[in-house]
């Protein structure tokens, strides 16, 4: 009896400590690559959204729900991540199903282009966040690079253990929780860099996508037919990396074959009024907040206009919600501008 | 498998767990089974050889033992009918006949290894001899498939054939429990080479859970993931660096990589072995001990009785003594004695048998010239230390060194270096290549790299140095502890929570502070290749 | 600005392939950035003008032999100033791919970062007719005239040509039976 707890205790002891020192590990996402933490907070706001983005930078750069809100009533969020692939983009879809049911899905096809996974250092950033399922068991399994272990990602610790001399007071302050970084899953960048000399792809010898992505394509699109959920595929008006005709094509062949709608807003550029010159911080990689805005009051006026969204700005508790976010993002708004230096 | 994989700790967890959940007559065939599984996991051609040596070294000694029962049965039913002379005639007939299966056994067996270790080295060194002699004729290399640690388990069979034929161990009647001794897989990969009537001992008794033994083989273990993945394969970033660019890396560098390569190997072979004994004792089992502090010994020699110390006795056991005695030797040895004299001629047939012997242990670390003059190498250094022994006890009686600590601690540095000199042949692996290395310690003076952050070029930082520092004073010490008795046994006198946090500790430092996972090479046990 | 101490090191300059590069054109996975090229780098150390010579296909502009692997500054160096650039930040990481643009817009030069942190030619490609390959050929022409120049030792990539030498491979891209981009690829940072 005395050795059976002696050695009870010992386990508990050592099975916590093990814990504590995996939670110090993890990195925390706070500081510099915040966008490492997007996919966890999507589980603490509340899961009645009615429009769900997946999706890569291509969408939590260049929307903005709180636009969607403060414009439209659309209670909207994204479940973006860096690199997020087309099969990642799947299973978070899956595992989001299991919160909610939104009446409208977007998601933003450059992912088409990649066949196999690319990046183990993405790939954990758009699959660590999630709650355990068989979601994320299958998301795991599809996007492991040669040379990873399922084992690593249940244990992250045997992962990040080299982190040992990287270690901040970050890692100490945040050891539980992480504060939020995104406001509703958008990244917020106010700065300018005007794109130019943005090159063409270079010719390509197989300008079909790959059999891994439609397969992909097709359990979205079937998911989301399943569960009475209208899809939308979208081109982000983002200039680089380049889409090409060929890829456009096969995207507008899809969305007719599948009874689908497919928004390429590189076409609408114009319609929108997106200046490249202003509303990009990265040369045309990404929108900035000013380009945001524009592509979301133009993509909302879409969704009121087309699918059974409506406007939810008179539920008051929802409101208060978001008027929280609101306050926030204004102030994020304020702290930029004093970091880039710039005055209106 | 590699033990250093996650599949390897689970494949070992489970194998525990079954191990003593099964009915105990049940234990020795679940280890075959988990043997051939592991065996079979690493590549499902391997079972065949494995099990062609292990039916073919079965059915010799069981053929053996036959004629050695008929031998007995012959003398005892006539033993008042036959003269003494009869006897011995017969007796001789016997062993004659033993003596022919023996070398049935022994031809066959190393055959498969010479074959599937040499030919390509065949191959090189005919087209080197055509190259210089002009030829342009070329032989092709053959795609040969080696089984992973052939060379152990052959030498291991090897040795209960001898056994058999000596008649020091009695022939494995059940074929099954002979697979086994041949393919235990804790040391299936890199030994130590068991004898059967060591190893049989303890393999196929039925084992009792016992608390202490399963936690003194789980500390063993522990201890020797930490010399293999903190130690070893944190080094080994630095050795690949340098000897990856020589012409880059010279002169102290040489040096540097000469003192690491030593250490990672010290800490990857033993460290392996750790986790083998250890595994072996958590099953009950015991495994003869292949190493015993070797960097402590104070000449070449005795670093050899201490230094993968089952290899070692292999070659004196059954090649140096065999040699030693042999007719031809006795023949030679008269010969030599005539012609060259006393002092001499005492000494030569020593020096062939010495010769083959160190000749055999090179070659059969790896089919290439720089193993060759490696064992060449340490032949001559003890033979010429052997020599020299007579102005050593000179000196010795002159200064009155002898037993003095500093004089002790000399020769241990001493003898490390040398050791370490001679493995830079394995490190580079090519034989003119590594004289070129190791000359330049002494034309390149550049000293200041040990200071000037020069090292920090190895790809390892300034942390990394420290971790192995304060890891080699760990080892150091636990040496030194180890000297007057079991560590294990003296950490158990120490209260539980002492222990606790000892090896919690180590777990924990080898999982952060392990060279394992993306960013570092998953590197194999050194010892793998032989 | 970005976090260098987030993940192990060396790992941020693996993460260039982020969403701003790794066309199938070029292979995809950029996940390796191997270490720059010994004699490459030298000629930078030394300040040295005089050039390694390249192992595989190379492209002579102006006396000097542009080829893949090279630093970019020995490039910028030789070449004299581009006509246009574009650098492709990788998402969330540190990284940038650039494109640098010469002869017309003839001369496409595209970077990778080594580990060392510094540029290197990931690939040149002619994208119209105003240069042609040493060998002598020019987008444009047909496929006959490819395996005339560069021979039957090709692999059939789509109905596109590539030839592997050295450290690169020549990815001659045909569509309806002409040449419409010549790519110097390293195979060094794409498989």
């Amino acid at each position: 009896m005395k050795n059976f707890l002696k050695i009870t205790i010992s386990l508990l002891i050592g099975i916590a400590g093990l814990f504590l020192i995996q939670r110090i590990f993890l990195p925390k996402y706070t500081k510099d690559v915040v966008e490492g933490s997007f996919i966890e907070e999507y589980y603490d706001d509340k899961p009645d959204h009615d429009v769900v983005f997946i999706g890569d930078c291509e969408v939590y750069e260049n929307f903005s729900p709180v636009e969607l809100w403060q414009k439209y009533g659309i209670n909207s969020y994204i479940r973006g991540s860096a690199q997020q692939l087309i099969w990642q983009s799947y299973y978070l879809l899956e595992d989001t199903l299991k919160y909610e049911k939104p009446k409208v899905v977007v998601f933003n096809v450059l992912s088409m282009k990649y066949n196999e996974p690319q990046n183990e250092a993405y790939n954990r950033m758009s699959i660590e966040g999630m709650r355990w399922s068989m979601s994320k068991v299958n998301n795991i399994n599809a996007s492991m690079m040669e040379d990873e272990h399922f084992v690593e990602y249940v244990f992250p610790l045997l992962r990040y253990h080299s982190r040992w001399n990287d270690l901040t007071s970050d890692d100490f302050t945040y050891i539980f929780d992480t504060p939020h970084e995104s406001f509703k899953g958008y990244y917020m960048r106010i700065d300018e860099k005007a794109a130019s000399n943005v090159p063409e792809g270079p010719a390509l010898t197989d300008y079909n996508f790959g059999e891994n992505s439609y397969y992909y394509l097709d359990k979205i699109t079937k998911l989301c037919k399943d569960n009475d959920i209208e899809l939308i595929l979208i081109k982000a008006p983002s200039l680089y990396p380049y889409w090409y005709d060929q890829w456009d094509k096969q995207m507008v062949d899809y969305a007719k074959e599948h009874d689908l709608t497919y928004i390429n807003f590189l076409e609408l550029t114009d319609e929108i009024g997106i200046d490249f010159e202003h509303d990009t911080y990265d040369g045309g990689l990404h929108l900035n907040l000013s380009g945001a805005i524009k592509l979301s009051d133009y993509f909302g006026q879409y969704i009121i206009d087309n699918t059974a969204v409506t406007d939810r700005r008179g539920e008051a508790e929802l409101s208060a919600k978001w008027d929280k976010v609101i306050a926030e993002y204004n102030q994020e708004i304020e702290n930029q501008k004093k970091e880039y230096n710039i005055t209106d | 498998m590699l033990f250093a994989s996650y599949e390897f700790i689970g494949f070992v967890l489970v194998l525990f767990a079954l191990y003593y959940l099964v009915p105990k007559r049940c234990q020795w065939p679940l280890l075959l089974i988990a043997s051939y599984v592991f065996y079979f996991l690493a590549n499902p051609w391997y079972l065949v050889f494995i099990t062609v040596t292990s039916l073919t070294v079965y059915g010799c000694g069981l053929w053996m033992g036959k004629i050695a029962a008929t031998q007995k049965e012959y003398l005892s039913k006539n033993k008042e009918n036959l003269s003494k002379e009869d006897k011995k005639t017969y007796k001789n007939q016997m062993k004659q006949k033993k003596w022919r299966v023996l070398l049935l056994g022994l031809l066959f067996n190393l055959g498969i290894l010479a074959v599937i270790k040499y030919t390509n080295f065949t191959i090189y060194n005919i087209n080197s001899l055509l190259h210089i002699f002009g030829s342009k004729a070329r032989i092709g290399f053959i795609d040969i498939l080696m089984p992973m640690g052939i060379s152990f388990y052959t030498f291991q069979a090897l040795s209960y054939l001898i056994d058999t034929y000596r008649g020091t161990v009695e022939p494995e009647k059940n074929v099954f429990k002979f697979a086994l001794f041949v393919s235990f897989f804790p040391q299936l990969v890199q030994g130590p080479i068991s004898r059967f009537g060591d190893l049989s001992k303890t393999l196929y008794s039925k084992h009792k859970f016992d608390g202490k033994n399963v936690a003194f083989g789980f500390q063993r273990i522990l201890y020797g993931y930490f010399k293999k993945l903190v130690v070893a394969d944190r080094m080994l970033i630095a050795v690949k660096a340098i000897i990856a660019a020589p012409e880059n890396y010279q002169g102290a560098y040489v040096f540097v990589g000469m003192i690491f390569y030593a250490l990672e190997l010290y800490a990857d072979f033993t460290g392996g072995i750790d986790i083998t004994i250890g595994i072996a004792q958590v099953l009950g089992i015991e495994v003869t001990e292949n190493f015993r502090r070797p960097f402590f010994s104070k000449n070449i020699k005795e670093y050899w009785n201490r230094w993968h110390i089952t290899m070692g006795t292999w070659f004196t056991e059954y090649i140096f003594y065999p040699i030693s005695v042999c007719k031809p030797m006795l023949k030679f040895s008269k010969f030599s004695r005539k012609h060259f004299g006393d002092v001499i001629g005492k000494r030569m047939p020593v020096y062939l048998a010495s010769f083959v012997v160190w000749f055999a242990t090179g070659i059969w670390h790896g089919a290439s010239w720089n193993f060759i003059v490696w064992g060449l190498g340490n032949f001559v250094v003890i033979m010429i230390s052997q020599e020299l022994e007579p102005l050593y006890r000179k000196f010795h009686n002159r200064f009155h060194v002898d037993g003095h600590t500093s004089y002790k601690a000399f020769c241990v540095i001493r003898t490390f270096l040398l050791m370490s000199a001679l493995r830079t042949f394995d490190c580079y692996r090519d034989v003119p290549l590594t004289f070129r290395m190791f000359g330049t310690i002494f034309t390149n003076w550049n000293w200041h790299i040990l200071w000037d952050g020069s090292l920090l070029s190895l790809g390892l930082s300034l942390y990394d140095y420290i971790i192995l520092a304060v890891c080699v004073v760990i080892l150091t010490s636990v040496s030194l502890a180890g000297r007057t008795g079991s560590v294990r046994e003296k950490l158990l006198k120490k209260p539980y929570p002492v222990r606790f946090v000892i090896f919690y500790g180590l777990l924990v430092c080898i999982i952060i502070f392990g060279a394992y996972g993306i960013g570092f090479d998953a590197s194999q046990f050194i010892y793998n290749q032989f | 600005m970005k976090i260098r101490n987030l993940l192990i090191a060396g790992l941020a300059t693996a993460l260039l392939c982020g969403c701003s590069s790794g066309e199938k054109s070029i292979g995809g996975n950029n996940e390796e950035a191997p270490a720059p090229v010994e004699t490459a780098t030298q000629d930078v150390a030394q300040g040295d003008t005089a050039q390694a010579a390249p192992t595989g296909y190379y492209l002579t502009v102006n006396d000097y032999k542009l080829a893949v692997d090279q630093p970019m500054e020995t490039v910028i160096a030789s070449m004299g100033k581009e006509e246009s650039y574009f650098e492709a930040p990788a998402c969330a990481f540190d990284g940038v791919e650039k494109t640098y643009t010469y002869n017309n817009g003839a001369i496409e030069v595209r970077t990778y970062i080594a580990a060392d942190g510094k540029d290197y030619v990931n690939f040149v490609v002619l994208k119209n007719d105003l240069v042609s390959t040493d060998e002598g050929l020019s987008v444009g022409d047909n496929t006959e005239k490819v395996k005339q120049v560069y021979g039957e030792d090709y692999k059939d990539n789509n109905g596109s040509f590539e030839y592997t030498k050295g450290n690169m491979k020549l990815l001659i891209v045909i569509e309806e039976d002409a040449v419409v981009s010549i790519q110097y690829i390293s195979t060094a940072v794409n498989n």
